[in-house]
């Protein structure tokens, strides 16, 4: 099936893996990957980009990348991190590796030579005289032992000055977080973390707005999306840096709220994936003496985690908390 | 009389669909009053429940038509119920509206013919070689012609909308070429800003070419060509960026316009092209509201675009098309087009004093007033039973019944070479597709004999 796919780029052999992935995920708890990606999804799901984007944490054997010059990374803090110890160091591999800039200080020392970076981009002027209309998409996933919460509060709160901003569509999923999880926990986890979500929405956002919640689904088959702005809920770069849905959103027309990364007229080195927005490959930075590295190093140790090994579900969690200090 | 519109309140993910059920609904409301015309929502959503649920309600309302004003989903599933529903024999006519998808739900179409022949239908098609294609899965002729209708008062001509715009898009005296719609494999946009640029190397001429619309991924995939998510806008620019900078930047994507902003651009333009050969273009919602602005128009000679060449009329040029069987491809001739586009541009001048001329025109023959009447006469025409499919259809609904996509054959051929240096035997096999003759048969209706 892979084979026709890459010979024939077949759509339909492309949704029946991920059908036959859907149902593996829901049967097999015991492969990690799949559990990830249950995590993930959709931010990680595929779309194409030009330059030889990969999930790390599908990685199985470094050899695999022999063959790629060069690719870019799509996974966020946790599953680098996760990746950086499994392989302290490219043994064997010439691949440079593109990884986002937010992530640079993470690099160990033994990969320093093969990493270049990169962020994303999007294009202002694209959106010039175009008018949006007052609803705004919020889009995150509610999972098990992130602070959603705070994170819809600190929102409400700025969304509270956007005076043009009348209604929000949340498109969120509540899924259980498997990279710190060893084990389903059960349905009554969900309805406690969807129950304080809801209710901080209906007791105190519709002071302010109007609000839908719609499911993925709905979000992927929604339309004319280029009189949209949006955001996310909440960071999540600690999981995953390359997002399918933010590539959905600018590929439909649809405009961030808040503008960070602004593409200037000048011709900044920009290679497109969408027609507004597109990933900037920055100039090599030093690094900071690789500390960061180390310090995780040290965290890692200390739970007991040999280089070379798959990180603990611990690991993973106290990742998590010190992610804080990181981005 | 009472008419049930059967149409999704969902907005439909084609654009031109989304305008032309409403447009549609508006050429109705010209002829009847309001309170005859009744509004029923069938979704891909719905359950058997809710279909039921629609059933009893359309046979309550006791319509004296059905009419069919959008492109899905097929009646198919909710004929079915609505037969066992309904208690008298008296059944209500059912008029569909074809749209340009009519090809690819052969396997529902025949599952509908006994049903279907219970009642008298009438097929009506957006345009002339529609028409000639649609006629060919029928027994016996039970078509008209309606061409889905432009609003007016959306698109129109207007000078001074002409220089606000300009001066918007910073033009000054730069002859402006505009395509707008979807950004597809099938519409031939690669094509076209390629050609386009080859044009203008060689030319004094100083234009640029406008596109407005979204890329999409559709490939082509009933002849076996997909992409994948965001990979056509990649090989467009692949392509593109083969050309000089300086040359490229005439080329400029506008993504997506709503009508207010096309109304402006059609306007401001000076030339529309289009030379798309999509195996559903039926009609071409674009080129018809481009032309209700008085737009000059090239267009492909192909399938609806066909119908846009009015008799008398100077604004619109079609370019040949022919279908290469053995490369799996429709072209368009590129030395017409370069030399109708360099006739277009010697007659700007008179295009420009004419262009509120032909918005008129066009108008009479392709908006939502000018159809009314041509509706009224084909709503009063009396029906006969529907007389059932042709052989045609079957072929068509088993082509699409076969693994792999329907319209196009794969072969394998495979060359033994022997290396006299070397004594070494080598066998290639290379894999070739080509078009089925099921796709000529069908598809030959969109050519010009």
């Amino acid at each position: 099936m892979k084979a026709i796919y890459q010979n024939n780029f077949d759509r339909f052999a492309e949704l029946f893996e991920k059908q036959m992935g859907n149902l593996s995920r829901h049967h097999s708890h015991e492969k990690t990957q799949e559990l990830i990606h249950y995590t993930l999804g959709p931010w990680d799901d595929e779309y194409f980009s030009p330059l030889n984007h990969v999930n790390l944490y599908k990685v199985e054997d470094l050899k695999a990348l022999t063959k790629m010059p060069f690719l870019l990374v799509r996974d966020g803090l946790s599953l680098l991190a996760n990746f950086f110890y499994r392989f302290p160091t490219p043994k064997g591999i010439k691949t440079i590796f593109l990884i986002h800039q937010k992530l640079k200080n993470l690099v160990p020392e033994a990969w320093q030579d093969q990493v270049v970076f990169y962020d994303f981009l999007y294009d202002e002027s694209f959106f010039e005289h175009k008018t949006f209309n007052d609803t705004l998409i919020v889009k995150g996933h509610l999972l098990n032992g992130e602070s959603d919460l705070e994170s819809l509060k600190k929102l409400h709160l700025k969304l509270r000055k956007e005076k043009d901003i009348k209604k929000i569509i949340f498109t969120m999923e509540q899924k259980e977080n498997h990279l710190t999880n060893p084990r389903w926990k059960g349905d009554e986890l969900f309805s406690h973390l969807a129950n304080n979500f809801f209710r901080y929405a209906y007791s105190e956002i519709s002071k302010d707005f109007s609000f839908d919640f719609i499911n993925w689904k709905t979000f992927f088959s929604m339309q004319d999306l280029h009189r949209y702005r949006f955001v996310d809920l909440s960071e999540k770069e600690h999981l995953y840096i390359d997002d399918h849905t933010d590539f959905f959103l600018f590929k439909k027309g649809a405009k961030p709220l808040w503008n960070t990364n602004k593409k200037s007229r000048s011709a900044d080195l920009l290679i497109p994936l969408t027609m507004s927005h597109g990933i900037r490959i920055i100039q090599k930075e030093t690094f900071e003496k690789c500390e960061t590295w180390k310090q995780l190093n040290e965290l890692f140790k200390n739970l007991g985690h040999k280089p070379g090994s798959p990180l603990s579900h611990d690991a993973f969690e106290g990742l998590q908390r010190w992610r804080f200090s990181f981005l | 009389m009472k008419i049930a519109f059967i149409y999704s309140f969902e907005q439909s993910a084609w654009k031109s669909c989304q305008t032309i059920t409403q447009n549609l609904i508006n050429t109705y409301r010209l002829i009847y009053p309001e309170k005859s015309l009744l509004h029923f929502d069938y979704n891909d959503d719905q359950t058997k429940f809710q279909k039921l649920e629609l059933a009893q309600k359309l046979v309550e309302s006791a319509p004296d038509k059905l009419v069919i004003v959008d492109h899905k989903p097929h009646l198919e599933s909710l004929l079915k119920v609505f037969e066992l529903v309904q208690k008298t024999k008296k059944r209500p006519e059912i008029v569909f509206h074809i749209f340009g998808d009519f090809t690819l739900y052969g396997n529902q179409w025949l599952k509908l013919e006994p049903l279907l022949k219970k009642y008298k239908v009438k097929f009506i098609c957006a345009s002339d070689k529609q028409q000639r294609l649609v006629e060919k899965f029928l027994s016996r002729k039970e078509t008209s012609k309606l061409p889905f209708p432009v609003d007016e008062k959306s698109f129109y001509f207007s000078e001074q909308i002409r220089r606000k715009k300009r001066i918007e898009l910073g033009l000054k005296d730069e002859i402006v070429l505009v395509y707008t719609g979807r950004l597809s494999l099938q519409k031939r946009v690669s094509e076209l800003s390629l050609d386009f640029l080859k044009f203008i190397k060689e030319s004094p001429h100083n234009c640029v070419l406008y596109l407005a619309g979204e890329f999409d991924d559709l490939g082509s995939p009933f002849t076996g060509i997909y992409f994948r998510n965001g990979e056509f806008y990649q090989r467009y620019l692949r392509i593109l960026n083969a050309v000089p900078e300086k040359l490229r930047e005439r080329v400029r994507l506008l993504g997506h316009q709503d009508q207010a902003q096309l109304l402006e651009l059609y306007n401001a333009a000076d030339i529309f092209i289009s030379l798309s050969t999509h195996n559903d273009e039926d009609y071409g919602m674009s080129p018809a509201e481009a032309l209700c602005t008085g737009l000059p128009a090239i267009l492909s000679d192909w399938a609806g675009y066909s119908s846009f060449k009015l008799k008398g009329s100077a604004s619109c040029s079609l370019i040949p098309v022919e279908i290469v069987k053995n490369l799996n491809q429709v072209q368009y001739n590129k030395a017409e087009f370069f030399s109708c586009l360099e006739k277009n541009i010697q007659q700007l001048a008179e295009h420009r004093s004419a262009r509120k001329e032909y918005a008129k025109v066009y108008a009479n023959e392709f908006s939502i007033r000018g159809n009314s009447s041509r509706l009224k006469r084909i709503l009063e025409q009396p029906l006969k039973s529907f007389s059932g499919f042709s052989k045609l259809m079957k072929e068509l609904a088993n082509a699409f019944k076969e693994a792999g996509p329907p319209f196009i054959v794969t072969k394998t051929k495979t060359v033994t070479k022997l290396d006299l240096t070397q004594t070494n035997i080598t066998m290639t096999t290379t894999k070739k597709t080509e078009f089925k003759p099921l796709y000529l048969k069908i598809y030959e209706s969109y050519l010009s004999k």
